[in-house]
């Protein structure tokens, strides 16, 4: 064990490689969202029929589920200050309470797509519908993965020995996805649903 | 670079939890800003302009603070702006290339020489009156005396496009790709529930198409004119398939 924890600090780089590599993975999904970004800003006002963004997007709706994505993240900062300072107690709870805010957004998508598809906009509808449902879909997607990471931790800390040695690095790595995946709705609110269509 | 060297990976952020919930609160002031700028009735410019820089402040924020790149291995920042910068240059290449896809793009940039003839041929015709359009000039006549301008002096179901009957025209010319009953295959739906934008949309697509899809110019492959378009956009708009 002792060996094994003197390896993490020897690394060419200075750094933890498996932070690293988190960094380095969510530098790549800069351009993956990028590209669905450009594309709906491309196909923006080229739908022929509707429905269209200003007649069917939910403006008040959508900022409450902004702001509980949001306090997510605010949950998720405190989870990973509770495990870099040891209160584990901190730790789980504001992991469990960064789970249900992130189910809580999913519902809102749930309802969102499905109040869409019954107005009739889905996936072949038009333009708008097309670059919509995927730019939106693969954000919800990652929620969904960000959700599962965080309970497969939470589970972890339960065990008897917890996140074992390593723990403010797991918890830690977890965070920067899970902020990422906010930072990346915070463009999305923007760019789809605030600015002008 | 000493520092960078000897960086420790247990070394974490100074920020306090009242700290981190006074970040939140701002984050959260920042987004009902946003909100409230969006309702504001701005004009379009400014307004994406407010929004977008309201929104780098926010990422700013999250990326430096929540996820502690202020206080991390200058490593991490690199490798996250390098993602970044490639990102924002490879939206700003998309729309570059791609913005001018709206309706910029004219039936000469498309067509063949023949139909960008036929085309202007159509056009003078509009220009001068029905009645000079050539083969079609008695189809064009009948479709402008059963439709007006305003939509509401004639049946709708009972235009005619180049002396054919509107919904004979549509089986014969648009159901291939729009679908029979008008359900949409190939191009959309056209019900009139689905019609939600302005006329002079619809009477724009059908004479000149619309770049970057299936659909042509109606003004190019078939001559038709405005009142032909002008009999389709009511017949699609107000009549129910």
């Amino acid at each position: 064990m002792a060996a094994a924890h003197e390896v993490q600090h020897h690394t060419s780089t200075g750094v933890d490689n498996r932070k690293l590599l988190m960094w380095v993975f969510l530098a790549s999904e800069c351009l993956f969202f990028g590209t669905l970004i450009s594309t709906y800003l491309i196909f923006k006002g080229n739908s022929l029929v509707g429905p269209l963004p200003e007649e069917i997007l939910d403006i008040p709706l959508t900022s409450l589920s902004t702001f509980v994505l949001l306090m997510s993240s605010l949950a998720m900062v405190l989870a990973v200050y509770g495990a870099q300072h040891g209160q584990l107690g901190l730790m789980k709870g504001m992991l469990l309470a960064t789970i249900l805010l992130g189910l809580t957004f999913l519902g809102f998508q749930v309802y969102e797509f499905r109040t869409f598809g019954s107005e009739g906009l889905n996936l072949t509808t038009n333009q708008f519908g097309a670059s919509f449902f995927v730019l939106t879909g693969f954000h919800g997607l990652h929620v969904g993965i960000g959700v599962f990471y965080l309970t497969s931790l939470l589970i972890g800390s339960m065990r008897r020995n917890g996140l074992g040695r390593d723990r403010d690095l797991w918890v830690d790595t977890a965070g920067l996805y899970w902020h990422f995946v906010d930072i990346v709705w915070i463009v999305i609110f923007t760019v789809i649903y605030l600015m002008p269509h | 670079m000493e520092h960078e060297a000897t960086a420790h990976a247990n070394e974490h952020p100074p920020t306090t939890i009242r700290q981190y919930v006074l970040i939140g609160a701002i984050l959260t002031v920042l987004t009902l800003i946003e909100l409230w700028l969006s309702y504001s009735g701005l004009p379009h410019g400014p307004l994406i302009a407010a929004l977008l820089v309201f929104s780098a402040i926010k990422f700013a924020i999250v990326v430096a603070l929540f996820m502690h790149l202020r206080f991390d291995n200058r490593l991490f920042t690199r490798m996250f702006l390098f993602g970044l910068v490639l990102a924002g240059s490879l939206l700003l290449a998309l729309l570059g290339l791609f913005s001018d896809n709206h309706d910029s793009r004219t039936v000469e940039a498309y067509a063949t020489p023949g139909a960008v003839a036929a085309h202007e041929a159509a056009a003078e015709a509009g220009g001068h009156g029905e009645g000079e359009g050539g083969g079609q000039s008695g189809g064009g006549e009948a479709a402008g005396g059963a439709t007006t301008e305003g939509g509401d002096g004639g049946d709708p179901a009972a235009g005619m496009v180049q002396g054919i009957p509107v919904a004979e025209f549509f089986q014969a010319n648009c159901a291939v790709c729009h679908g029979q009953n008008r359900e949409g295959l190939v191009g959309p739906a056209l019900t009139p529930e689905r019609l939600t934008q302005p006329d002079e949309f619809y009477h724009d697509t059908i004479l000149n198409g619309r770049p970057g899809t299936a659909m042509p110019s109606w003004a190019a492959t078939k001559g038709l004119n405005d009142a032909d378009a002008n009999a389709l956009v009511q017949f699609l708009k107000h009549v129910e398939p």
